[in-house]
């Protein structure tokens, strides 16, 4: 009996204390967890790919193709009928509904998100070759300055956020403009560091060194720290990396992806699976008809006549218009007119984005460029012109005249004259690409430009845009923008 | 050695005193229990001597007894031990009583068992004898309907599938199952046979139910299966056979009538009528209700045989079921063997198995779905078309060439069940191995290790058949699913129980640990097209596969102490600490305190001069417990989800980044909000109740009034885009807005319970009446951030009605609109709130309120409004039990009165037009008196081929009142006579004649009133689910 006395308390002293705490650490099985990932390099190489996806992620609605509406329809130049939002957007009738306003917000954070778990989960590994890992890290930075660099021109001051998020921080409160561009200026400058100055062809589309140090100088010049701006401009070209293609056009052509003029750009290839309708919105309705291809397009953005009055006399970008009688090349010897079947409310079609192909042909898969040489050729300008260096800024606006078969314009020693001749060069240059109303805001030219070209009287609000209200609904730390 | 010595010694006796060496008395006599039946094996011992005997199977006795000073002991386990003076007498009869009698009722609870006038708590006991075994009951939940107050049981009228069981409402928006306990093992109910079963004790309250701590919050069902008894073998077999069908028809129009009316609904919408219905009175009519129903049969066997020594004893249970659904094709076959086993190796240390394994196999069809169900479909058929061809084919129902006529998404039901084969299978395997070993006196050790196998395969296959002439259906190519799953559970728990007397200070006091772990994994394949329409997946042109697994592990520490003071004031205390895998590992574990006191009134003096209280008891709880179950609740079980604070890894939806030439780079991100801080559910529960036996215990009444509130329950409250992560699921969703699962909302329920048994006889006739109620109030107190939950059903693809869980009302009410008449006249629709596109003839709704919560003129969402709750206001049951010699009957009602119900199938047979695409289908009767002209209807809207949308919004035109009250059961036995059976040497016979769901009071419309819906969001939609029905079953109760 006495065994068993002492059997038995032995087995509950065992039974009671032996369980250990991590009796109870279990890992999904069917799913990777934490347990199972940030192991080898391809792990790391997979979240960093995942970051680059926000930039054309369909929940965020193709976020690329969108930012050109972003960035042009306030200008007018580009003008539409449809979808109320947009032309709410046009007629500066903003409000914090506007999903089009709203949108970038939202991607930019599931952008900005992504990259904080790759930063302080990814440079903790230490099992992987140091250097690649260092690279990875790069571009996570790279892009975290990128999409808070989108989310601060447009909105200001915004919640700055580096770590990965967890319940206890969901409401955040917004930080100051400055504050956030300093952080941009360091991402971009850490990213810069380690980045390479090109990619091999199975990594093509991956930010470089330029690219960081293109959005760089764009930093610097919101920060308003010219020589800052100048210095990373010359870096730029110091890399020998990047040059101006002989014609503008074939920067959009068909076919010519990462060129030596593009430093970034988001990256389309199967247009079956992950195709932008950017070539929809563009064409005319019967056009494409008339071409005998899918009537597809649905011209609903056509340009201007104030843009089309735009163009001074041989300029050869006005190719990126197409007026009644005019003709594109397609592909192949193809071309298409513009008749009085293709008419566009003022008879007016944009031609980027199909030009060198046929119309229509259910692929729109060509790359969306988001930062160019020119623009840091105009934007090296603009920080030239602030130091009042204005011959050189000058010769950089002519570097681009140039190009296009235009001649030389006189140097104007005065800071208000000269930014306008930088903008009014990268309003052609820049149709329906990616930066324009920004350039316009930050040079604080908006205002001026609206009311001169359209006679559209711009609030002093919508220099920024409004927070969104589902945002301000659910964070009761977070202000709106002054006016809105 | 020294039980050698006492059967040596007592051989020695034996032959000394046969061969007459003293001259010894010889006594004879008969033991007997308080129900008069003899008892067999009990032990006869003369005290102080080794003289002793047992009774045979008659109870009849011999013994030798020294003196007329002998006292005789007659003992028997599970009676009370009896001592009788020898005296003089030759002839000694002894009637034994049980244990029970005396001490009074025992009832199981969480790691033990207390007497149930000790009990502090709330518990309700069923017992085999009252409920199970009288009734053919299938699955375990039928077995607890209507006994037990505050149980809510649904039947699940799909063969062989458990009901939905609620005890004290609805305390979540996620699981509220209550946790079921097997032979002291957490559990699965699902696959038992209640042949099995002893008896169920269900813990309500917090001071019972909180020592399972996390896993309590919905209550804790406790199962206890029949155990050997010792003594010759006793076989018993019992079985029934009857048949089930649908009770209730819907009354749908015949072929004249649906002619007449869909003929009136292409005129009215400027078409050609069919020709085919061109003259009405001349078609056919053909019943599809009927096609689709059949009386299903169902049988089933048990065969239970027990016996052993007092220190073997063994039970070993057979059971065979078999149960044909009322819609034909669907059926359910389970098979069980179930062998219990205990081992006294002294009387300080036990040992003992429990081993259980079923097997079932299961023919399910298309139902619960709002538009392909095969009874919904059935009763939408034309009837004037046939099921089968001349030919005897199916029909292949027709489609005209411009589709007007017959819907091109309906296909001939009795077709589609028959071709199309759903079929499950699943074997489980439950072992339990315990020890018990008592230390010193009154401290007890007990060690249970669980083991439980389980294995689940689909075989789903649809083979290319035509059953419409346009192959609309997806019969264009055979395809099939095989899933096999299999998952396993590990359960230790170990306790320590302290149990002693001092004086008028009577303690128990234990301590224990449970560690539960296990896995499980599935696999599925899926293929299409295969060769010659063969269930043939390796042959098939496309296959597809994949898989999935889990792990999980709970850690528990938990005490209990009661005491009791000179038998008047007892005094409970449990504190459990559960960590659980779930969770954090800073917030893993959880800790839930309990306590009750109660006071036996009727053990003071003062009450003892009162002669008719026999018992009278007052108790009070309040505790804590946990609901764990609702962490990943509707994301699958223990699926990956069930882990809120890991981050998860994906691919983004729509693909991966594009680099260089690749198609696409994999491209990987965070996949889930990372919800660090999620805890369990935690309900704070108060108990009030008062037990009490009347006029000679003839009369037990127990009423509690108790109130839980359910705090920080699991919700996805909506969070702002900044947070970033939880990357959406579809192209929408960056709109609609992000999500995390927080402990954000409280709930809470509280009503009263009461119970009343009423016991008596004259002469032979025996008679129990009782009766039950509980009232359940159910109210959201809080939703985090104050959202409704907004639950959307949809018909046919389109979205039908909702349901609105928002604060201040009960869980999962009916939102929509308020129907006020059709409009008869242009007049009156000019005069009335605008709605858009309305001729005379349509609906007109109530102008409720604007965007700014007054009404503004015109009908659009924000009329909508709360339009009824699905949890009933109360529920009851009402016994009746008689018995006159050979004569049992016994009847039970049940019910529950306030709650409402939407009625989907309304959605579908009171409108001719197939919502979804084109086509006209059968409505019901009443449809004859849809609005036809000015004055003709202020009900149902005017009949089109392509009527106004707004007609068939979600509105209080499909919520009906769900109140109903039902016979149960019906019960009429036989037991033949003794003296007939003994001579063809069987212990007993009884027949049997039962009924179940024989009559039904209800205003409901539908099929039945019995809403299976486990998720409480939506617990009184009817999409049309397989109907409860009724049956007739004449049972036989053997015993040898």
């Amino acid at each position: 009996m006495k065994k068993y006395k002492i059997f038995a308390f032995i087995s509950i002293i065992c039974v009671l204390t032996a369980c250990s705490e991590s009796f109870l650490d279990k890992a999904p099985m069917g799913d990777v967890s934490d347990a199972a990932f940030w192991k080898t390099s391809a792990d790391l190489e997979s979240a960093v790919n995942g970051i680059y996806y926000v930039i054309r992620d369909r929940d965020a609605r193709n976020i690329a193709q969108f930012w050109p509406f972003a960035a042009n329809i306030p200008l007018n130049d580009m003008q539409t009928t449809s979808y109320g939002d947009v032309v709410d957007m046009a007629n500066m009738k903003w409000n914090s509904t506007n999903l089009w306003l709203n949108c970038i917000w939202n991607a930019m954070y599931m952008g900005a998100t992504r990259a904080n778990v790759v930063i302080s989960r990814g440079s903790k590994m230490d099992n992987i070759d140091a250097t690649f890992k260092d690279i990875k890290i790069g571009e996570a930075k790279f892009l975290r300055g990128f999409y808070y660099l989108m989310l601060v021109r447009a909105y200001g001051d915004v919640p700055l956020l580096l770590e990965e998020q967890t319940d206890a921080t969901i409401l955040p409160t917004r930080t100051p403009k400055v504050d956030v561009l300093a952080q941009i200026v360091k991402d971009f400058t850490e990213a810069a560091a380690v980045l390479p100055a090109s990619w091999n062809d199975a990594n093509k589309g991956r930010a470089t060194k330029g690219t960081a140090i293109g959005y760089l100088a764009i930093a610097n010049l919101y920060q308003e720290d010219w020589d800052a701006a100048i210095t990373n401009s010359e870096a730029i070209f110091d890399l020998n990396q990047y040059s101006l293609l002989t014609n503008q056009k074939d920067l959009y052509k068909w076919g010519n992806e990462n060129t030596s003029e593009s430093l970034f750009e988001c990256q389309f290839r199967d247009a079956t699976t992950d195709g932008h309708f950017m070539e929809y919105f563009l064409e005319p309705t019967i056009a494409t008809a008339a071409m005998g291809c899918d009537p597809n397009g649905w011209g609903v953005l056509y340009p201007s006549n104030q843009f089309r009055a735009a163009f001074e006399p041989g300029d050869k970008r006005r190719w990126q218009i197409l007026s009644k009688g005019e003709t594109l090349e397609l592909i192949g010897g193809i071309t298409f007119t513009m008749d009085s079947t293709s008419a566009t409310p003022n008879g007016l079609a944009c031609a980027k984005y199909w030009v060198g192909r046929l119309p229509s042909n259910n692929s729109p898969d060509q790359n969306i460029i988001l930062l160019k040489f020119s623009e840091v050729i105009m934007n090296y300008a603009e920080a030239l012109a602030n130091k009042s260096r204005f011959a050189d800024a000058y010769a950089q606006i002519n570097r681009i005249r140039n190009r296009s078969g235009l001649p030389n314009k006189a140097t104007i020693n005065e800071i208000e004259a000269c930014i306008q001749d930088i903008n009014k060069e990268r309003r052609i240059e820049n149709f329906w690409d990616e930066n324009g109303w920004f350039d316009l805001t930050r040079t604080k030219q908006a205002k001026k430009f609206l009311l001169d070209t359209y006679g559209i009287t711009m609030p002093d609000q919508n220099y920024l845009y409004p927070i969104p209200q589902t945002e301000l609904n659910l964070n009761p730390n977070l202000t709106q923008n002054l006016g809105y | 050695m020294k039980r050698n010595l006492k059967v040596f010694l007592l051989l020695v006796f034996f032959i000394t005193g046969t061969s007459g060496i003293f001259a010894q008395r010889t006594v004879t006599g008969k033991v007997i229990d308080t129900g008069r039946q003899p008892v067999a094996d009990a032990n006869v011992v003369v005290k102080g001597t080794s003289i002793g005997t047992i009774t045979d199977a008659d109870g009849m006795y011999t013994i030798n007894v020294p003196s007329s000073t002998s006292i005789i002991v007659f003992s028997f386990i599970g009676y009370v031990t009896k001592e009788v003076g020898a005296g003089n007498n030759a002839v000694i009869n002894v009637t034994l009583e049980s244990e029970t009698e005396v001490l009074g009722e025992v009832v199981v609870v969480g790691y033990g068992t207390q007497l149930k006038k000790e009990l502090s708590g709330s518990v309700v006991s069923v017992k085999a004898a009252d409920a199970i075994r009288s009734i053919p009951a299938v699955t375990m939940d039928q077995a607890l309907l209507g006994h037990a107050s505050g149980v809510q049981v649904i039947q699940n009228a799909i063969p062989g599938s458990m009901g939905t069981v609620r005890i004290r409402g609805v305390s979540t928006t996620g699981n509220n199952d209550p946790l079921w306990i097997i032979d002291g093992v957490p559990g699965s109910p699902g696959n038992l046979n209640p042949g099995d079963i002893e008896s169920i004790d269900v813990l309500k309250d917090a001071s019972a139910a909180a020592i399972y701590g996390s896993r309590a919050a919905n209550g804790v069902i406790i199962v206890t299966s029949k155990r050997g008894i010792s003594g010759k073998p006793k076989v018993q077999f019992d079985t029934y056979y009857g048949f089930q069908h649908v009770w209730k028809k819907m009354d749908m129009c015949n072929s004249a009538e649906f002619a007449t009316l869909a003929n009136r609904a292409y005129i009215n919408s400027n078409l050609t009528p069919n020709p085919a219905w061109a003259d009405p009175s001349s078609l056919p009519d053909y019943d599809w209700q009927d096609a689709v129903t059949r009386n299903g049969a169902i049988q089933n066997y048990n065969l239970n045989i027990s016996g052993g020594t007092d220190k073997i004893r063994s039970a070993l249970i057979l059971n065979y079921n078999s149960t044909q659904g009322p819609i034909i094709v669907s059926n359910n076959q389970r098979y069980s063997v179930r062998l219990n086993t205990d081992y006294e190796v002294s009387k300080r240390l036990k040992f003992g198995t429990n081993l259980f394994f079923s097997s079932s196999s299961t023919r399910g069809i298309p139902i619960n779905d709002g538009s392909t169900g095969i009874l919904n479909q059935a009763i939408q058929m034309w009837p004037d078309q046939p099921v089968y061809s001349p030919d005897g084919s199916y029909n292949i129902l027709l489609t005209s060439a411009n589709g007007l006529y017959y819907p091109r998404n309906f296909a001939n039901p009795v077709a589609r069940v028959n071709l199309y084969k759903y079929q499950s299978f699943g074997q489980g395997f439950t072992g339990q191995f315990f020890g018990e070993l008592e230390l010193i006196k009154g401290l007890k050790f007990k060690s249970i290790i669980g083991i439980n196998y389980g294995n689940g395969n689909g075989r789903n296959f649809t083979p290319f058949y035509q059953t419409t002439p346009a192959n609309i259906l997806n019969t264009t190519q055979s395809s099939l699913s095989w899933s096999m799953s299999t998952g396993k559970t590990y359960t230790t728990i170990n306790t320590l129980t302290y149990s002693n007397i001092f004086g008028k200070h009577n303690i128990t006091a234990l301590v224990g640990t449970e560690a539960i772990s296990g896995d499980g994994y599935f696999l599925n394949t899926s293929a299409q097209n295969t060769p010659n329409n063969l269930e043939v997946p390796s042959a098939a042109q496309t296959k597809i596969g994949d898989g999935n697994g889990y792990e999980f592990a709970y850690l528990s520490y938990f005490g209990r102490v009661n005491y009791i003071y000179n038998d008047k004031y007892i005094l409970q205390v449990n504190l459990r600490a559960d960590g659980t895998y779930k969770l954090d590992p800073s917030l893993r574990w959880g800790y839930f305190p309990s306590a009750s006191i109660a006071w036996r009134i009727s053990e003071e003096n003062f009450m003892k001069s009162i002669p008719f209280i026999n018992d009278l008891k007052i108790r009070g709880s309040y505790g804590a417990s946990g609901n764990q179950n609702s962490i990943g609740y509707g994301r699958g079980l223990e699926s990956a989800t069930n882990y809120p604070f890991l981050s998860l890894y994906g691919s983004p939806y729509g693909g991966a980044y594009t680099l260089g030439t690749s198609q696409g780079s994999v491209s990987t991100m965070v996949q889930t909000a990372i919800a660090t801080s999620v805890q369990w559910e935690t309900q704070k529960m108060t108990d009030i109740g008062i037990d009490a036996a009347l006029l000679n215990n003839s009369i037990k009444i127990t009423a509690d009034y108790y109130s839980k509130v359910t705090d920080g329950l699991l919700l996805a409250v909506p969070v702002p885009a900044t947070f970033g992560a939880p990357a959406p699921q579809s192209y929408n969703s960056i709109y609609s807005g992000f999500s995390l699962t927080q402990n954000a909302g409280k709930v809470k329920n509280d009503g009263l319970e009461f119970s009343i048994e009423y016991n008596s006889k004259v002469g032979n006739f025996n008679y129990n009446i009782g009766a039950n109620i509980t009232t359940v109030k159910n109210t959201v107190i809080s939703l985090g951030a104050g959202q409704p939950i907004d639950q959307q059903m949809y018909l046919t693809m389109q979205l039908f009605g909702n349901t609105y869980t928002q604060e201040g009302h009960s869980i999962g009410e009916f939102y929509g609109y308020v129907t006020d008449g059709i409009f008869q006249n242009q007049a009156e629709i000019t005069s009335s709130p605008t709605q858009a596109g309305v001729v005379p003839g349509d609906r007109k709704y109530k102008d409720v309120s604007g965007p700014d919560g007054v009404p503004d003129g015109k009908i659009d969402a924000n009329d909508r409004t709360f339009l009824g709750s699905p949890i009933p206001k109360f529920f009851y049951g009402f016994n009746l039990g008689a018995s006159y010699k050979g004569f049992d009957f016994s009847m039970m009602l049940q019910g529950q009165y306030g709650n409402k119900i939407f009625n989907e199938l309304k959605g579908q047979i009171y409108v001719l037009h197939n919502f979804n695409g084109i086509g006209v289908g059968n409505v019901a009767k009443e449809m004859l008196l849809s609005w036809n002209g000015e004055g003709t209807s202020n009900t149902l809207p005017r009949i089109a081929y392509n009527p106004n949308g707004d007609n068939y919004k979600g509105s209080d035109f499909y919520v009906e009142d769900g109140s109903y009250l039902r016979c149960r059961t019906l019960n009429l036995g036989y037991t033949l006579p003794s003296s007939l059976v003994n001579r063809a040497n069987i212990g007993g016979v009884r027949i049997y004649l039962n009924t179940q769901n024989l009559f039904t009071i209800t205003k409901y419309s539908g099929f039945d009133p019995e809403i299976n819906n486990a998720n409480p969001l939506t617990s009184g939609v009817d999409w049309g689910q397989y109907p409860v029905s009724r049956s007739y079953t004449l049972g036989l109760n053997l015993q040898f």
